[in-house]
C-alpha cells in the first residue's frame, strides 16, 4: 500500500510538474493587444531569381504564397479579403495571398518579430509610426528600381510621387496612395450661423493668414468651459507644432534632417519659434477660443472632436476628413492652411507606399499584387471605400467629384485647394522621412506638455526637454550611421 | 405620521425606499450597455456629435446586419468551439487533480499543492513565450490546439476552489463507500461529483467566460482569419485616424455579449455563488 503510494506520488509529481508548464493563471483576461509575436508559416515558394525576369512574366508563370501585412480597418479588410484577393487570384491562379490584419498601433511590432524570425510579409505598407527611413536604414526593403522600368508608367502617375523616397536615384517603394496636405477642415454650417463667408480655396491668398483665423475663431467661440455646451472655434494638432510652425515659414528641425532622415540637434530653441508656440498657447488660456487638453482628452475618446459639431476649424488631410466627416449631419469644407506670414503657408503631404520585404521568397508574386493594387479597377474601390486616393492621374476627377460631393464644394475649387500648395517649399512629413521619428516625437510631445497645460511658458517648456532632445537626436543619428 | 406608526406601513416605506435605490442603482450599472444600445443604433456621423442624444434619429438596425458583414458567424462558432471543449476539460481536470489533494492524503501533498497554487500566482503572459516555443517545435501555431491543449492541465484557481469544496463533503461518505467496495474513481464519480453541482457550475461559468472574452492567447496563436475569435475581430473593427465605425463596433460587441447575457441568465444561481464564493466577477 505504501509503496502503491509512493508511485502514485511519484507520477502525480511528474504529471503535475509538465501540466504547469501548459495552464496558466485562471482569472480576469487582460484586454490589451499583445507586443505582437508569433511566427508565419509560410510554404517555400518556387525559386525565383533575386533579379526581376526581363520581360514582366505571364500570370501563369507566377507562383508562390505571399503573405500582405495590413492595418485593421474592417471596411478596408472586407475590400481586400473578398474584391482584391480574389480577383487578383483569377488571374494569378499560382499565387496564394495571406492577410495578415493587425492594429495599426500594433503595425509596426509585427513586423519586425516577423523580419526577426526570418519570415517577413512580403507585402507591406507605412502603417505604423516607421517611415521610408527606419525601414531604408534597416535594410528591410528590397530595391523596385528595375520592376517599376519593366512594368510602370510614371506618366500614368501624378508628377514627382516616385521620387519622394528615391535614394541616388533608386526606388525602394511603390506609390500607395496620396493624402495630399495637411489642410484646415471647417464647419460650414457654424461659419453660416455666425454669418461668415466660406473660406478661400487658393494657397497663399492675402485674406487667408492666422489673424484672420484667429479672428473668426473669437466669433465661432461660445460658452467655453461649459463642457457639452462648449463651441470651440479652432482646435489645432498641438502633438504636431511642426505643422503650424512651418505656416510661419519656421522650423523646428535643420534642414540636413530632410536630407539624411537624421540629424545633430534641432531648431526648437529658435526664439521665433518659441514665440510662435507661445502664441498658439495663448488661445487656449488667453483667448480661449481652443479647447484644453482636458476638453480634448474628454471628447476625443472617440475619433476626432471635429465630428461633435462643436468645433470650427481644425487640421486634418482630405482624404482622412472624407473618410471620418463624410456622415456627419452638418456640412464642412477645406481651406489651404493659413499663411502665418505672407506667403509662407506650405503644404505637408502623406504619401503612402508599398513596400516588398528585402528577405520575400516571391518578390514577383509580392510585384504582381502590388501592380494589381495599382490598376485603373482597383484603384477605384479604393477611392469610393476609403477616400484615399491611388495617385494615378486618371483617378483624379473622380476623386474630386467624390469631396466634391462631401464637401458641397465645386470640383474646381476642391482641385484648387487640395493641389495649389506651393510644390517648391511643401514636401513629405516627418513622420515618413526621419529615422526614430517616434522617439524624437515623443520627447518634444512630453515636453511641451507643461506649455499646453498651462503650467509654463513655452521657453520654460523647452528650455525643460530641448537638452533631452538634442541628444536623443544624435544619438539616433550615431545609431543609424552603425547599422 | 400616524401613517407611519404602524410596523406594517413602515415595512413598506422601507421596501419602497430599497426598491428605488435598487433600480437607480441598476440604472447606472445598466447605463454603459444601454449606451452601447443607443450607439449601435446610429449613424456614424451621430455617435460623437454633442450633446449627445440617446434616441437616434433615423434609428438604423441596419448597423445589426452590416456589422455581421465584418463578423461571419464562423467566428461565432470558432469561440464557443474553443469555450466548450475548454469547459468540458477543466471540469474532469480540475476536479480530478482537486479531489486527488482533498481526499489522498500522501507525503509531500502538500507541497504538490503549493506547487499547483505557485501556478495561480504567476500572470499566465509569463507562460505565454514558453508556450509558444513549445508549441512552434511542435507546429501547432495558427491551428487550435494551442488553445485547447492547456485546459487539459486544468486552472489552478479552479483546482484550488474545488478542492475546497470537496473537504467540506463528510469523509463518513467516503469511508461508507469503501466499505460497499467503491475505490476512489467511484468515490469521486458516484459521491463527490453528484454533490458538487456548485462548484462544478462555478468552474464551467468561469472557464467558459474567460475562454469566450480571452483575446491575447487567440491572437498570439492564430494568424488566419477564418479560425479568428470574437474578440480579436471585434478588435478588428478598430481602425486609426479615428476611422473606427463605433455604431458598428457597439451593434457587434452587443451580439458577442448575448451569449453571456443568456448564460447569466440561465446559471444566476450559479454566477452569484461564484461571485461570493470567489471574490471574482470574471
Amino acid at each position: 500500500m505504501k509503496k502503491n503510494r509512493k508511485a502514485s506520488a511519484a507520477a502525480a509529481l511528474v504529471l503535475l510538474l509538465s501540466l504547469c508548464a501548459c495552464s496558466g493563471g485562471q482569472g480576469a483576461v487582460s484586454s490589451e493587444a499583445p507586443a505582437a509575436a508569433s511566427s508565419q508559416e509560410s510554404v517555400p515558394a518556387s525559386s525565383e531569381a533575386a533579379e526581376p525576369a526581363s520581360g514582366a512574366p505571364a500570370p501563369e508563370d507566377i507562383s508562390g504564397d505571399i503573405s500582405w501585412l495590413m492595418r485593421s480597418n474592417p471596411f478596408e479588410n472586407e475590400w481586400e479579403q473578398q474584391t482584391v484577393i480574389p480577383k487578383f487570384q483569377e488571374t494569378y491562379k499560382n499565387v496564394k495571398v495571406n492577410m495578415i490584419i493587425v492594429p495599426q498601433d500594433q503595425v509596426d511590432p509585427k513586423l519586425l518579430s516577423m523580419q526577426a524570425a526570418g519570415t517577413p510579409p512580403d507585402v507591406f505598407s507605412m502603417w505604423g509610426d516607421s517611415g521610408f527611413m527606419d525601414y531604408y536604414n534597416k535594410d528591410l526593403l528590397l530595391e523596385l528600381s528595375s520592376y517599376i522600368d519593366r512594368d510602370i508608367n510614371k506618366e500614368e502617375f501624378i508628377d514627382g510621387i516616385f521620387d519622394i523616397y528615391a535614394v541616388d536615384g533608386h526606388y525602394f517603394h511603390v506609390p500607395q496612395v496620396s493624402n495630399f496636405s495637411q489642410m484646415i477642415v471647417y464647419n460650414k454650417t457654424l461659419f453660416g450661423e455666425a454669418g461668415l463667408p466660406d473660406l478661400p480655396t487658393k494657397w497663399n491668398d492675402p485674406e487667408w493668414t492666422w489673424e484672420k483665423m484667429v479672428d473668426y475663431a473669437r466669433q465661432l467661440t461660445k460658452n467655453t468651459g461649459a463642457g457639452a455646451d462648449a463651441q470651440y472655434g479652432l482646435l489645432l494638432p498641438t502633438s504636431d507644432p511642426h505643422l503650424m510652425l512651418y505656416q510661419f515659414g519656421l522650423d523646428p528641425f535643420p534642414e540636413e534632417a530632410y536630407r539624411a532622415g537624421v540629424m545633430d540637434k534641432t531648431n526648437f530653441d529658435d526664439p521665433a519659434i518659441v514665440e510662435t508656440l507661445q502664441k498658439w498657447a495663448d488661445l487656449i488660456y488667453v483667448e480661449k477660443i481652443h479647447p484644453t487638453p482636458a476638453d480634448q482628452k474628454a471628447l476625443e475618446q472617440m475619433g476626432p472632436l471635429f465630428k461633435t459639431g462643436k468645433v470650427a476649424m481644425t487640421t486634418s488631410l482630405p482624404t482622412q476628413a472624407y473618410g471620418n466627416f463624410k456622415d456627419c449631419p452638418f456640412e464642412w469644407g477645406l481651406a489651404p492652411m493659413p499663411a502665418g506670414a505672407p506667403g509662407k503657408a506650405r503644404g505637408i503631404l502623406y504619401n503612402g507606399a508599398y513596400f516588398i520585404s528585402k528577405g520575400s521568397k516571391s518578390p514577383e508574386a509580392a510585384w504582381a499584387l502590388i501592380k494589381y493594387m495599382l490598376t485603373p479597377e482597383a484603384a477605384k474601390d479604393m477611392c469610393e471605400l476609403t477616400g484615399f486616393l491611388v495617385p494615378l492621374r486618371a483617378q483624379m476627377d473622380g476623386w474630386f467629384a467624390q469631396m466634391s460631393e462631401a464637401t458641397g464644394m465645386s470640383a474646381g475649387q476642391v482641385e484648387e485647394a487640395v493641389t495649389g500648395y506651393p510644390k517648391q517649399e511643401s514636401g513629405e512629413n516627418i513622420n515618413h522621412i526621419f529615422c526614430g521619428y517616434n522617439e524624437l516625437r515623443n520627447t518634444y510631445v512630453q515636453g511641451l506638455d507643461p506649455l499646453w497645460l498651462g503650467s509654463a511658458t513655452a521657453q520654460e517648456a523647452i528650455s525643460g526637454f530641448i537638452g533631452d532632445l538634442n541628444s536623443t537626436a544624435a544619438r539616433i543619428k550615431a545609431d543609424t550611421a552603425a547599422q | 405620521m400616524k401613517l407611519f406608526s404602524s410596523k406594517k406601513n413602515r415595512q413598506r416605506l422601507l421596501t419602497a425606499i430599497c426598491t428605488v435605490f435598487v433600480a437607480g442603482m441598476s440604472l447606472l450599472f445598466l447605463f454603459p450597455i444601454l449606451w452601447m444600445l443607443s450607439t449601435s443604433l446610429k449613424t456614424d456621423g451621430q455617435v460623437m456629435i454633442m450633446p449627445p442624444k440617446w434616441i437616434p434619429d433615423p434609428v438604423l438596425w441596419s448597423n445589426y446586419p452590416q456589422a455581421l458583414r465584418f463578423m461571419s458567424p464562423r467566428v461565432f462558432l470558432n469561440t464557443l468551439y474553443i469555450a466548450l471543449f475548454s469547459v468540458i476539460a477543466h471540469l474532469i481536470s480540475c476536479t480530478l487533480v482537486a479531489f486527488g489533494f482533498a481526499r489522498i492524503k500522501i507525503r509531500g501533498s502538500g507541497f504538490l499543492f503549493i506547487l499547483v497554487l505557485s501556478g495561480f500566482m504567476l500572470p499566465y503572459q509569463v507562460s505565454l513565450i514558453p508556450q509558444f516555443i513549445l508549441f512552434s517545435r511542435w507546429k501547432m501555431v495558427d491551428t487550435y490546439w494551442p488553445l485547447l491543449l492547456p485546459a487539459l492541465g486544468g486552472a489552478p484557481f479552479l483546482i484550488f476552489l474545488a478542492r475546497q469544496f470537496f473537504q467540506s463533503i463528510p469523509k463518513e461518505m467516503d469511508e461508507s463507500a469503501r466499505i460497499d467496495g467503491c475505490g476512489y474513481f467511484h468515490i469521486y464519480s458516484r459521491i463527490i461529483l453528484p454533490m458538487s453541482k456548485p462548484v462544478l457550475g462555478i468552474i464551467a461559468i468561469q472557464t467558459f467566460m474567460n475562454q469566450w472574452n480571452d483575446f491575447m492567447r487567440p491572437l498570439i496563436f492564430l494568424n488566419t482569419a477564418s479560425r479568428y475569435t470574437v474578440s480579436i475581430t471585434l478588435q478588428n473593427f478598430r481602425a486609426d485616424y479615428g476611422m473606427t465605425p463605433w455604431n458598428l463596433l457597439m451593434a457587434a460587441s452587443l451580439m458577442c455579449l448575448l451569449p453571456c447575457i443568456l448564460l447569466f441568465f440561465a446559471a444566476q444561481k450559479y454566477f452569484i455563488q461564484g461571485i461570493v464564493v470567489t471574490g471574482v466577477k470574471g
